[in-house]
């Protein structure tokens, strides 16, 4: 179904409207979220921050940009927020309670990864903010420049550079996790 | 020309497959599992508390009527003090407050962070000020890196040598940690 059709659907009928989009974007905005905080309970009180953001503003929404672009932002937006309260809460810097956060990954029982995955969920959770939200919509999304800048309220340039160094960062840091 | 000719040209090494798939199980999020029903559970729970948002937008709107009806009687009263009779520039006034708390109250509903993304509301001046003081350093000490990552567009094989560094690796697990689980694709 096109945005436009979806839109017009919600608006003239809202429960069937909300119903095909939370159908269509639910699961891979919640992955998308849960990959980068990488606890199912946080990324589960994001995501209803994020839907109820979604319900709430969607009449507003004037249809210049993709509905998936829209989406993808309150859930960064969101995802970002959260992380850093949760930081702040356990009087941690953000790069701190990131790294933490993923050194734990291994023992969440809802991670099904192998030893491969964890570390570099942990390679990019030691990533600098900008870095790690480019290689995440980038890498683990598959979305384009243009899309990500648009997510980002950022320049195409700037985002290159910044998946550049990301890449350079996690080719550095994966041969020396995996030789510890 | 013997059509194996352009197969032994073409071959794609053994390690694309391999790559392709693993960040397929990556990009469908199969490195992480949920409890069961999460999604059908979620969806219910937000699809109900949907049928609640009109309620409470009314509510709030009473609220604001009462709200503005006060300001109205207060209003009034403060500039009819001194006449004993109603002032009908008050009433004006009132009257245009009425309307504004009117226009306005949808605002006191929401209050979501920065996620417009119209153009006509593009980020204003300041806002990529802030934005290009935070790139400063990356971009000058980048330059070069940019010209690079343009041919990364194209080419992707940063990202590729990513995936050889696992290929390349010897897997330390056997059949329960493989990269991927057949099935699930």
């Amino acid at each position: 179904m096109k945005d436009e059709e979806l839109l017009n659907l919600i608006a003239e009928s809202p429960n069937q409207g909300y119903r095909i989009l939370l159908e269509l974007y639910q699961k891979p905005l919640y992955f998308y979220v849960r990959k980068t905080v990488l606890k199912h309970d946080l990324a589960d009180d994001i995501m209803q921050n994020v839907w109820v953001k979604v319900f709430k503003n969607i009449q507003k929404f004037k249809r210049k940009s993709k509905l998936s672009t829209w989406l993808y932002r309150i859930a960064t937006n969101e995802m970002y927020t959260v992380l850093k309260k949760e930081a702040h809460n356990q009087k941690m810097s953000f790069e701190e309670y990131s790294e933490k956060n993923a050194e734990n990954l291994a023992q969440d029982s809802y991670f099904t990864g192998d030893e491969i995955s964890n570390l570099l969920y942990q390679s990019v959770a030691m990533l600098p903010e900008k870095q790690r939200k480019v290689f995440q919509l980038k890498y683990f999304e598959e979305k384009k420049y243009e899309e990500i800048a648009e997510i980002l309220d950022t320049s195409v340039g700037a985002l290159k550079a910044s998946y550049h160094h990301a890449v350079k960062k996690i080719k550095e840091n994966l041969p020396k996790q995996m030789s510890i | 020309m013997k059509p194996q000719k352009y197969n032994s040209e073409f071959q794609t090494p053994d390690s694309y497959f391999e790559n392709q798939k693993r960040k397929l199980h990556i990009r469908e999020g199969l490195d992480f599992s949920v409890p069961e029903n999460y999604f059908e559970d979620q969806k219910n729970n937000l699809l109900k508390s949907i049928s609640q948002f009109p309620k409470r937008k009314s509510l709030i709107n009473m609220g604001w009527v009462i709200a503005a009806s006060v300001a109205i009687v207060v209003s009034m009263i403060w500039k009819t003090n001194n006449t004993k009779r109603i002032n009908p520039i008050a009433l004006h006034q009132a009257s245009e407050i009425l309307a504004e708390v009117y226009i306005e109250s949808p605002k006191f509903e929401i209050s979501t962070p920065d996620i417009s993304l119209d153009n006509s509301t593009k980020p204003n001046e300041q806002k990529e000020s802030i934005e290009k003081k935070e790139n400063i350093s990356e971009k000058s000490s980048s330059e070069e890196a940019i010209k690079e990552s343009s041919e990364l567009e194209e080419k992707e094989e940063v990202l590729e040598s990513i995936y050889d560094i696992y290929v390349d690796e010897p897997m330390q697990n056997s059949e329960n940690q493989f990269w991927y689980d057949e099935n699930s694709l």
